[in-house]
């Protein structure tokens, strides 16, 4: 874990500074420290500092921070008083830990034990498909009924497809898949491709599924892997339209774009105008099985979307209004995946 | 004469399912597709009991379920809610107010339970 050492005097003013820290911030010596650390005009809320130059004390806190390069990372920071002989704090010494990759793990195990529970509850469910198809072969059989055995041997063979969909989500979530990027790739292909495979089951269920993709450069991507996090998104897109119960709405509508941005990212969105995220559901969006009832998506969809965009080193953000709809948003760096 | 019970559900799977069981159980068995669908079929069949899967599309089982505890001719017909676990809160904050359903079924299905649980309410019903 990277760790940041700096001394500031009673101005906030940065003295000195370790290797580390003008890595990461640049040479600010001379800069306030929250200018330095946060781009901030005034002291910040709680300042450990201040309170070491008013009780001699070692004091800690945690922050959030902006390096150089515009991330923001976490850090633990402790703050030590520097006396004089007389036992006077003349400056005070911060060391900061930066905690980030600790946290992003922290959350990773949190969302895979979330996946477990809800794999398996998923799992119930899809044993309980195969169980009631075995039920009705069965029952064909005993009755000599072929219709009825072809119509339980199409319940197996349905739910044996959604197994084999759901396990494949697992692995995407899981170490087991390595990324394999590929030269060449274009996005608006890879949409425009999931696009026409949905759009006449979209129609069947009265949803309109548009494309709307621009020029967008090939790059560096993982070309299964963004059909994989292209399509959990357009499932999910079709279930909110579908689970919708507002009886004001004539039609529904999913959209999926695909767009470079001024800073020449490549950007995904899939926006529909169904049911929406209701309030109680938003924290849980990345991290469980956010299917009420969803029979297109594996309920590890978004999981799966945010392990593909962090691989491609891009990320997802979402904007929704309940009632109205959902707009999901995945940015990729332009070229794709740097070697 | 056959008892007779009406499956509203959306999915296949349940139709399938329901409808075999049902039919090997001696039953008269119709299938509806979604709310509005089973409101007519309502009218047509005469069913004994429901079975009602609450989450459907466009919020057609509660719509459904509404219509049939506010309609004279229909309030007395038993409706068996069929449901997943996690679908619980959301089945009773979507039916405040209404009278609750004569049975409410969490999936998986006990098959031998779940039919004689049928077979009292069919015969209280008739």
């Amino acid at each position: 874990m990277p760790v940041y050492m700096t001394v500031q005097d009673r101005s906030y003013r940065i003295l000195e500074a370790n290797e580390r820290f003008r890595q990461d911030f640049g040479d600010r010596v001379g800069e306030h420290c929250h200018r330095a650390y946060k781009g901030r005009e005034n002291i910040c809320p709680g300042c450990p500092v201040e309170r070491t130059f008013v009780d001699g004390q070692v004091h800690s806190s945690e922050e959030t921070v902006v390096t150089r390069d515009g991330r923001s990372a976490s850090m633990i920071v402790h703050s030590v008083p520097v006396t004089d002989e007389k036992g006077y704090v003349t400056s005070v010494m911060v060391v900061s830990t930066n905690i980030t990759e600790v946290k992003r793990m922290q959350r990773q195990l949190a969302l895979m034990g979330l996946a477990v529970a809800g794999t398996a509850h998923r799992i119930k469910n899809l044993l309980m498909g195969l169980e009631g198809g075995i039920f009705v072969v069965n029952t064909g059989f005993e009755t000599r009924d072929e219709a009825t055995i072809a119509e339980g041997w199409e319940m197996v063979e349905r739910n044996v497809g959604t197994v084999s969909r759901v396990v494949k989500d697992l692995l995407y979530c899981s170490k087991e898949r390595e990324p394999r990027f590929a030269e060449d790739v274009n996005p608006g292909a890879v949409v425009r491709e999931v696009h026409e495979l949905f759009r006449a089951r979209a129609q069947a269920e009265g949803i309109e599924l548009r494309a709307e993709t621009n020029t967008v450069s090939p790059g560096r991507f993982d070309r299964e892997a963004l059909q994989n996090l292209v399509t959990n998104l357009v499932a999910n897109a079709i279930d909110a339209c579908r689970f919708d119960p507002s009886p004001d709405k004539h039609e529904h509508c999913v959209t999926l774009r695909c767009f470079s941005t001024d800073a020449g990212e490549a950007v995904i969105e899939v926006e529909d105008n169904g049911v929406g995220i209701p309030d109680d559901a938003e924290h849980k969006v990345f991290e469980n099985f956010f299917s009420t009832k969803g029979t297109e998506g594996t309920g590890l969809g978004l999981l799966v979307v945010q392990k593909v965009a962090e691989e491609h080193g891009g990320s997802v953000s979402y904007v929704s209004n309940p009632g109205r709809g959902t707009c999901f948003r995945v940015v990729l760096p332009g070229a794709g995946r740097s070697q | 004469m056959a008892a007779r019970i009406l499956v509203i559900d959306d999915e296949r799977d349940m139709q399938v399912y329901l409808r075999t069981l049902f039919c090997r159980a001696g039953y008269e068995v119709e299938v509806a597709g979604d709310g509005a669908e089973g409101l007519l079929r309502v009218d047509s069949f005469h069913p004994d009991l429901i079975t009602l899967d609450i989450l459907m599309p466009r919020g057609s089982g509660v719509a459904a379920y509404r219509a049939l505890r506010e309609a004279a001719a229909t309030r007395a017909i038993p409706v068996v809610v069929l449901t997943g676990l996690s679908d619980q809160a959301t089945l009773l904050r979507d039916l405040a107010g209404l009278p609750p359903p004569e049975l409410i079924v969490e999936k998986p299905i006990d098959r031998p339970v779940f039919l004689r649980q049928i077979e009292t309410l069919v015969g209280a019903s008739r």
